[in-house]
């Protein structure tokens, strides 16, 4: 039998590189399941986890900056369990990993059109276009079509916002 | 084991009475008043000696003394004032309430205000005396429970009011599954429970899954102004309408009068649960001509009643719908049934849900003790903590009731985290500045599913401050939104470029200001434009 010492000294050390690891792991490796586990494997994973990482299971004796990691880790598995325990989600999430895609984190629900607060017609047209290269991740494309939106609807701050991200991702590349 | 620790106290704080228990070897003990009684009314007297009375002995002198009674403190706690159920709520309430700063709602007893934080602090630290004189020892922890649907601002003001009590609260706990804690408490099992709970002012349903000491909430819903308070509502419109036709007198105008209405109808109401029809008279409402004082003679059948009330309980139907839904279940897979709260008393709606759930509900439990008695486990397995199994009560992975979004651009509510999402819970979002030089940003944050962000709960302002000035689009600051265990969100930022953390804090809608329990109230002026970048 370990010691409660035991147990905490071991939790410390998974949570420490469960953390350094967590952005290179995908859901499967989160819970520590294969991608074929079913429903019951993938509830059971997570409970043996929420029995380490939970952080009232450690009392209110942690210190603060332990908690902090503690809850970053928990919050990651509860991200995994709540895709992988929901028969669409997972599909979804399966489809993204295969194209490399670590996280399901957009597009859980029909995101709202924002080019509905873009009153003119042609600044609209632009706008989507400089979307669609934003999305290609074509930060300087999306430039070009927003200075043109923008001449139309220079006050708008729907188009000012999206300048901005495409500014940010042309300086980047 | 637990002899030489300090005893932990598990509160169920209610809209119309207040229960507190703990767990001493190995059993739950719910602790009486210095008279006896095992349920506390959340009253709290403001005598005319300039003594605070809480309990019983202040329920005594809601009808001597109703302006200075204060009582259903936790129909306003953490809202503002400006929120039309509150408006509603107030509209039957003896006592002054006006709006004070931060829209928060203050009450006047006595030439003085008070937040309503501060009158239920008076009723918490009458528990909390209680408790330390049963159990001849101090208390200074409590878990204190709240309804599932409480907002963030709620909850902060339920925890804001145990601390002026003098407790550290451990946990605010929804109060489902504080009733689930209690079902399950020293038996195997290995469940799914569906637990209706419909109080005096709230009304939340939750299905959770129970397996090895692991209680798991799978969602929770409700309505936080839905409850028996409503009942009675119906009731006292119906006799203060024959009132009216009969005497030609409206008893809105007199406060003594119509707070003794409301008492008569909630008494009423609840024989009606016995009963097949209720008559009686309620004396000395007005006094009419020639100063003989005028009587009500009333005759209630319970099929009225029924009639009267069961729109509400049609809602709290439709509520258990959505919430078994958005489980992944249907009502047959489920082992038991929980009804919680003294609403549930009342037949239609025992009927009501039975016949939803196609099952009778367990009678095993108190639904007036039970909440508090799983506060109580809750509390001492917070500080026992887990990973000793000899002292491992129970883990609870409860959720947080409501989605929490940000104002985006064209009106939009961006969801951050998702209603039913197990708490601890973080999300991370990047945020750019729109202008240039600009040092501070603010983010308007809101609780509910909304698409539009005007449509959901608004629960205040992040204002991040101490940017370093930059061209625009240049700064871009991490946001991590954190909503801890209580429910209640925690935010933390950090400038990407720098790596520094930034001064990141949220002003709640409707909570005290510093001001009116000293100090100065914080400001919601100025502005500064910030949007999401590109996810």
């Amino acid at each position: 039998m370990s010691t409660p010492e035991q147990v905490r000294a071991a939790i410390r050390e998974f949570v420490d590189r469960a953390h350094a690891a967590l952005d290179e792991s995908d859901y499967y490796r989160v819970l520590g399941v294969s991608s074929a586990a079913g429903a019951e494997e993938i509830r059971t994973a997570y409970y043996r986890l929420a029995a380490r990482l939970h952080p009232d299971i450690h009392g209110d004796s942690v210190e603060p900056e332990f908690r902090l990691r503690l809850t970053t880790v928990f919050s990651r598995v509860v991200e995994a369990y709540k895709a992988l325990s929901d028969p669409r989600r997972r599909a979804e999430y399966d489809e993204g990993l295969a194209q490399g895609m670590l996280r399901l984190t957009a597009g859980l629900k029909v995101r709202p059109r924002p080019d509905q607060g873009i009153r003119d017609e042609s600044a609209r047209r632009f706008y989507q276009l400089a979307e669609k290269a934003m999305a290609d991740g074509d930060g300087r494309a999306a430039l070009v079509n927003l200075r043109i939106a923008l001449s139309s609807e220079p006050d708008s701050p729907i188009l000012k916002a999206a300048l901005a991200r495409a500014e940010e991702m042309a300086a980047r590349r | 084991m637990l002899g030489n620790v300090e005893p932990v106290i598990g509160i169920d704080l209610g809209t119309t009475n207040s229960v507190v228990a703990t767990l001493r070897e190995n059993r739950v003990e719910v602790i009486p008043d210095d008279r006896g009684n095992r349920l506390h009314p959340s009253v709290v007297g403001f005598t005319p000696a300039g003594e605070v009375v809480v309990g019983h002995a202040a329920r005594a002198r809601r009808h001597v003394d109703p302006r200075n009674t204060i009582y259903s403190a936790k129909r306003l706690i953490g809202q503002s004032i400006r929120n039309p159920t509150v408006r509603l709520a107030m509209s039957t309430l003896p006592y002054q309430c006006e709006e004070g700063p931060n829209e928060q709602p203050l009450i006047t007893v006595r030439g003085r205000r008070y937040t309503v934080p501060e009158i239920s602090s008076f009723v918490l630290a009458h528990l909390k005396r209680c408790a330390e004189r049963h159990l001849g020892a101090p208390v200074s922890r409590a878990v204190i429970t709240v309804p599932a649907n409480f907002t963030d601002a709620q909850r902060q003001a339920t925890k804001h009011a145990g601390e002026l009590a003098g407790l550290k609260v451990l946990r605010i706990l929804n109060e489902p599954t504080a009733a689930a804690l209690a079902y399950g408490f020293g038996r195997a099992l290995d469940a799914r429970l569906a637990i209706y709970d419909l109080g005096g002012g709230t009304f939340d349903v939750t299905v959770l899954q129970i397996r090895d000491k692991i209680f798991e909430v799978l969602s929770t819903g409700g309505d936080s102004f839905l409850g028996g308070d409503d009942f009675d509502r119906t009731l006292v419109d119906r006799l203060a309408g024959e009132f009216m036709m009969r005497e030609r007198i409206d008893l809105r105008d007199n406060p003594e009068a119509w707070s003794r209405l409301g008492t008569a109808c909630e008494q009423i109401k609840c024989k009606l649960s016995q009963e097949e029809v209720v008559a009686g008279t309620i004396h000395d409402l007005a006094v009419g001509p020639g100063g003989r004082p005028l009587q009500l003679d009333f005759e209630v059948t319970r099929a009225e009643l029924e009639s009267l009330i069961e729109p509400y309980v049609e809602r709290s139907v439709q509520a258990c719908q959505e919430v078994l839904v958005a489980a992944g279940f249907t009502a047959s897979v489920l082992s038991d049934l929980i009804l919680v709260g003294g609403s549930t008393r009342t037949p239609l709606v025992r009927r009501k849900v039975a016949e939803y759930f196609g099952r009778a509900p367990q009678t095993r439990i108190n639904p007036d003790e039970t909440v508090a008695y799983g506060a109580a486990l809750q509390a001492a397995a917070l500080v026992s903590g887990g990973l000793d199994p000899a002292r491992f009560y129970s883990l609870l992975l409860d959720v947080c009731p409501r989605g929490l979004g940000i104002a985006v651009a064209g009106g939009y509510n961006e969801t951050i985290i998702e209603k039913n999402t197990p708490v601890p819970v973080e999300r991370t979002r990047r945020f750019t500045t729109s202008k240039d030089q600009q040092t501070e940003v603010q983010i308007q944050v809101s609780q509910g599913e909304a698409r539009l962000f005007a449509d959901n709960e608004r629960l205040g302002v992040l204002v991040l401050q101490g940017l370093p000035p930059r061209p625009r689009g240049e700064t871009v600051i991490e946001v991590t939104f954190v909503i801890d265990g209580d429910g209640i969100l925690n935010v933390r930022a950090r400038d990407q470029i720098s790596n520094q953390e930034t001064r990141a804090t949220m002003q709640v809608v409707g909570a005290p200001t510093r001001d009116d329990e000293g100090g100065a109230p914080p400001s919601l002026a100025g502005s500064g434009g910030l949007l999401p970048s590109a996810l």
